[in-house]
């Protein structure tokens, strides 16, 4: 049987990959990074486990939207930076469109009644 | 599809990526505890806590994992173990599904078998790829070998073969001291060794030299069973001589174990081609370039084809028959198997059509079976594959489980009929060859029978497998989650299959019924003679090397001796023995240029009398009569045919040259003195045949008939002893003449007893379906059926709607069915003897069976639901 990546209670399924996405267009990366800048960003209300974060940044890799490397990080030490691709520019805008045209239609409903 | 992607996949998982994966993960895990200390935690419960904060290492190291391998292998591996458990867990299931796959795949495995060993493996000869046999043709369409002389052109002149060889049967007596018997010999040609021999278990081939065509080298080379079974595998055996039919031969080698040459009887021996001319005197085939004939084997050079030597072939044939004044023929070059022949291939072709057609029907039918069972159980699975959909499991992933499962279904099918297949084919033409025939034929599982079963296994795994795993993944998860979901489409895709197994079925049995009618009409046809308290004895003079008048000259004294012991009413004589042996002439006619066909029968005076076969008009033959050989009495048939509306008496009928009579002998006007009733001569099926009897004072090939009015067995166990007394070269056995009918019901009781066989099979194959069908929709239709009850239906009606329900699918089915049938029919003339595919008896004797048995297969489960308690299924929802 298919194991999906466990993703964050309340958080739409997919949402990790742009929000990943979204964070590296501001530049390259290491994953404790990301997990770091996501968590500060939400005000700490979404915070990332590494067992849904990796597989998140390998699928990035794997799919050609995200490249990765070993250089030094700003402390000095080396650490596997991620870079988004011209391909993953696309799929950002792409996924970014389709989330809000999602929000959109949830907030129809949600105010309907 | 994108390439990036797609390549990435390819490149699989690197081997530096796991330490690339290990590294990151440690970096991230101490950047964490970093921070935690920065915040003021001791360094033991930052470390803890980070660790705690990693969640699963190992989880998050296979996620990642799992992106970057192609997952196909594993996960297959995974499929088939996850549908071994499921299989497991249903024996009943399983053992049913397996049971019926194996029927259906092993009877397709075993034709296949028989057609591969005919048709397309080669004679068991050394280098079979580069042999070639070589054919000409007589009549249109009908290809035999060659005359010597033709052959010897053929061998001398061509340059597209390295070699050409010729060889043909030959019954020889051999004398061992005081004891004889009688051998197959093969007389071939002095390079026939060298050009497809495999070697000798002892001694050496023929020493060569196409020598004196009178005068052959007296040279035996033994058969390897031959050698063991009459000679105990004795090394001493080379370099003795053996009596052949009054000539002494020297044994001059053992042939290889498993050699016998590009024929389809097994020989006890090969001697030098030119002994046959030696052993039999009537017939000097070596010189005549008219003569018939000799098979022919040879051998292309390297780079050339069978059409190249085959162009090469004719233009020295058109050559040879120019000079030789004789008609022209054509010569054909064909691959080293033995329905490589077309005039074998024919005849073969229809029943393996009919064959062929019948067992993949049942497979169908299997499949049609399995699927239904699949469907069933895939129903019940709904709500475990609903449940796996919704958790995320793809759709493609349950297709493939439930795909794995068919695989592993018919897998174990095919299996075992490999291992059936491997004894079944041999065992099942034995029963067919006769006694004491022992065939080359050797049934094994090659690379084509395996390829055809593995072809075979994944064919039905396709048909079954499929179909309902597509219905269940598509019905998806609303459906299959909601309590007591109904099947819709799975409903009417299984009546459909139930329709095609009747269908199928009512082929199958129509078939049958056809054959079983065929073999009664064949049992209760009027032979039109007696042939109770006769008994048949062949002297055995055939291959005892004797002239046509020294054998009339022994049976003489035979036939008095016979005549004269007690309870022997009266010997007669006869060249064929009706039903026993067909012989044909064509005799000219007014009308047609071919002329007619007619049985043709040398016999003594007393043979009508003997056989009671009543005389009609005219008189009957006299002893004068024998000796003149120019008189002959025709059946009515005949009579008919020759002279229609007009008294034949008096008339003189001319029998054409036929190429294979090579006696000048019958080709005098003969005076017709009678006509006797019509009586089988050539065979079921032949009672109303033209048949022609011409008095002859007997030859070599002579067989009696005697009837006698005591017990045959005392009678039967005498009759060899007597013929030895009067001469040693008798080789005479007896048997009673209700052997031969029994035998030439052979060909009619096989076919009916297989197809009576494949019929049963189908029937139970349809029965199950049948069965599974209703126990389904009574399960389906338990609420409804509750619900009614409630309302006040009783039990009776109940029942019957679930049968109707039913039996209006297997309507629709035998509808198809007997349509079906009647072109099924068709292809089972040549075995029908005469009934016709639309025979009304064996059609209402199908469709009754099949209403028959659905009535009865559904009746369990229709029962069942009419003593449904509404109480129950009510509260069941």
């Amino acid at each position: 049987m298919d194991r999906q990546p466990i993703s964050q209670p309340g958080l739409l399924p997919g949402t990790l990959d742009l929000l990943v996405l979204k964070t590296l267009s501001r530049g390259p990366l290491y994953g404790y990074g990301i997990a770091q800048y996501l968590e500060q960003a939400t005000g700490a209300f979404l915070h990332v486990g590494e067992g849904s974060l990796y597989p998140a940044l390998q699928r990035l890799v794997v799919n050609g939207w995200a490249e990765a490397g070993w250089r030094l990080s700003e402390t000095g030490r080396r650490a596997r930076y991620y870079t988004l691709t011209a391909a993953g520019r696309k799929r950002l805008k792409a996924e970014e469109r389709d989330f809000d045209r999602m929000v959109d239609a949830i907030h129809l409903v949600l105010r309907a009644v | 599809m994108n390439w990036t992607r797609f390549f990435n996949r390819l490149k699989g998982r690197p081997a530096a990526h796991e330490e690339d994966l290990d590294a990151e993960l440690a970096f991230h895990q101490n950047m964490k505890e970093r921070d935690l200390l920065a915040r003021g935690m001791t360094e033991g419960e930052a470390r803890r806590s980070a660790r705690r904060g990693m969640g699963n290492l190992t989880l998050a190291r296979e996620e990642a994992y799992e992106a970057w391998t192609i997952r196909w292998l594993s996960d297959s591996i995974r499929d088939l173990r996850h549908a071994a458990r499921t299989l497991t867990a249903q024996p009943g299931f399983t053992l049913a599904t397996v049971l019926a796959l194996v029927l259906g795949i092993a009877v397709n495995a075993i034709l296949f078998n028989v057609y591969n060993a005919l048709a397309l493996a080669p004679w068991a000869i050394r280098d079979a790829k580069q042999t070639v046999q070589v054919f000409s043709e007589r009549r249109a369409g009908q290809w035999i070998g060659f005359s010597w002389p033709h052959f010897r052109h053929l061998q001398a002149n061509t340059q597209s073969l390295a070699g050409l060889a010729a060889f043909s049967g030959t019954g020889t007596l051999v004398s061992q001291g005081d004891a004889s018997w009688g051998a197959n010999a093969v007389a071939a040609s002095e390079n026939y060794f060298e050009l497809i021999g495999t070697g000798f278990a002892a001694g050496r081939g023929f020493s060569g030299g196409t020598g004196n065509l009178h005068d052959p080298a007296p040279e035996i080379v033994l058969h390897y069973d031959t050698w063991m079974t009459r000679f105990g595998g004795d090394r001493g055996i080379v370099g003795a001589w053996l009596e052949l039919s009054g000539r002494r031969l020297q044994v001059v080698g053992v042939a290889a174990a498993g050699f016998s040459g590009p024929t389809t009887n097994i020989p006890h021996m090969w001697i030098p081609g030119a002994w046959r001319d030696i052993f039999n005197p009537a017939q000097k085939i070596l010189e005549n370039p008219n003569s018939c004939c000799v098979s022919v084997i040879g051998r292309l050079k390297p780079g050339v084809s069978r059409a190249g030597a085959q162009a090469e072939l004719n233009t020295l044939s058109t050559q040879f028959v120019a000079s030789a004044k004789r008609e022209k023929s054509r010569v054909l070059v064909t691959a080293p198997t033995f329905l490589a022949n077309p005039s074998r291939f024919r005849p073969a072709s229809a029943i393996f059509l009919a064959m062929g057609a019948a067992s993949l029907l049942i497979l169908l039918l299997a499949c049609a079976n399995v699927a239904n069972l699949q469907l069933a159980r895939a129903t019940a699975r709904r709500r475990e594959i609903a449940v796996r959909l919704s958790l995320g499991a793809s759709r493609g992933r349950i297709l493939r489980q439930l795909v794995a499962e068919g695989l592993l279904l018919s897998g174990i099918a095919g299996a075992a009929s490999v291992a059936i297949s491997a004894w079944a084919p041999g065992g099942i033409v034995r029963m067919i060859a006769g006694p004491g025939e022992s065939l080359t034929f050797r049934f094994a599982n090659d690379v084509r029978v395996l390829a055809f079963i593995l072809f075979a296994t994944f064919v039905a795994a396709m048909l079954f497998g499929l179909a309902p795993a597509l219905t269940a993944v598509r019905d998806g998860t609303a459906m299959g989650l909601r309590e007591g979901g109904r099947a819709t489409s799975t409903g009417r895709m299984r009546s459909i299959l139930l329709a095609a197994q009747v269908a199928l079925c009512a082929i199958l049995l129509s078939g049958t019924a056809l054959l079983v009618r065929a073999l009664d009409r064949v049992r209760h046809l009027d032979t039109g003679f007696q042939y109770e308290k006769v008994i048949v004895m062949s002297p055995g003079l055939d291959a005892s090397g004797v002239s046509d008048e020294r054998a009339r000259g022994l049976l003489v004294p035979l036939i008095e001796r016979i005549g004269g012991l007690p309870g022997v009413e009266s010997v007669a004589r006869a060249s064929v023995i009706p039903y026993g042996e067909g012989f044909g002439v064509r005799v000219a006619d007014r009308r047609t240029e071919a002329g007619v066909n007619a049985g043709f029968n040398e016999v003594s005076a007393n043979f009508f009398e003997t056989l009671r076969i009543p005389l009609l008009h005219g008189r009957s033959f006299t002893r004068g009569d024998e000796a003149r050989m120019d008189t002959v009495i025709i059946n009515e048939a005949a009579a008919q045919r020759l002279w229609p509306g007009e008294s034949p008496l008096g008339k003189t009928l001319q029998i054409l040259p036929t190429l294979r009579i090579e006696r000048k002998d019958l080709m005098r006007p003969l005076e017709v003195i009678g006509v006797v009733r019509n009586f089988g001569g050539r065979g079921f099926g032949t009672e109303r045949e033209p048949y022609i009897c011409m008095a002859s004072p007997g030859a070599r090939r002579s067989r009696l008939l005697i009837r006698h009015s005591g017990e045959a067995g005392p009678l039967m166990m005498e009759l060899p002893k007597h013929a030895r007394e009067i001469d040693r070269r008798f080789l005479a056995s007896a048997a009673p003449y209700s052997e031969t009918i029994a035998n030439a019901l052979r060909s009619a009781n096989l076919s009916a007893a297989i197809a009576s066989v494949l019929g049963t099979l189908s029937l139970l194959l349809a029965c199950v379906g049948i069965y599974g069908v209703a126990a389904y929709n009574v399960s389906q239709r338990t609420r409804e059926v509750g619900v009614r009850m409630a309302l006040g239906a009783r039990p009776r009606a109940i029942l019957a709607m679930v049968l109707k329900q039913n039996l209006r699918t297997v309507v629709v089915g035998a509808a198809v069915g007997i349509v079906g049938a009647i072109s099924f029919g068709r292809l089972l003339t040549s075995l029908l003897y005469g009934v016709k595919p639309t025979d009304p008896l064996a059609m209402l004797v199908t469709i009754a069976i099949l209403f028959g048995t659905s009535a009865l297969a559904t009746w369990g489960p229709a029962r069942r639901a009419s003593r449904v308690d509404p109480a129950i299924t009510l509260r069941h929802e």
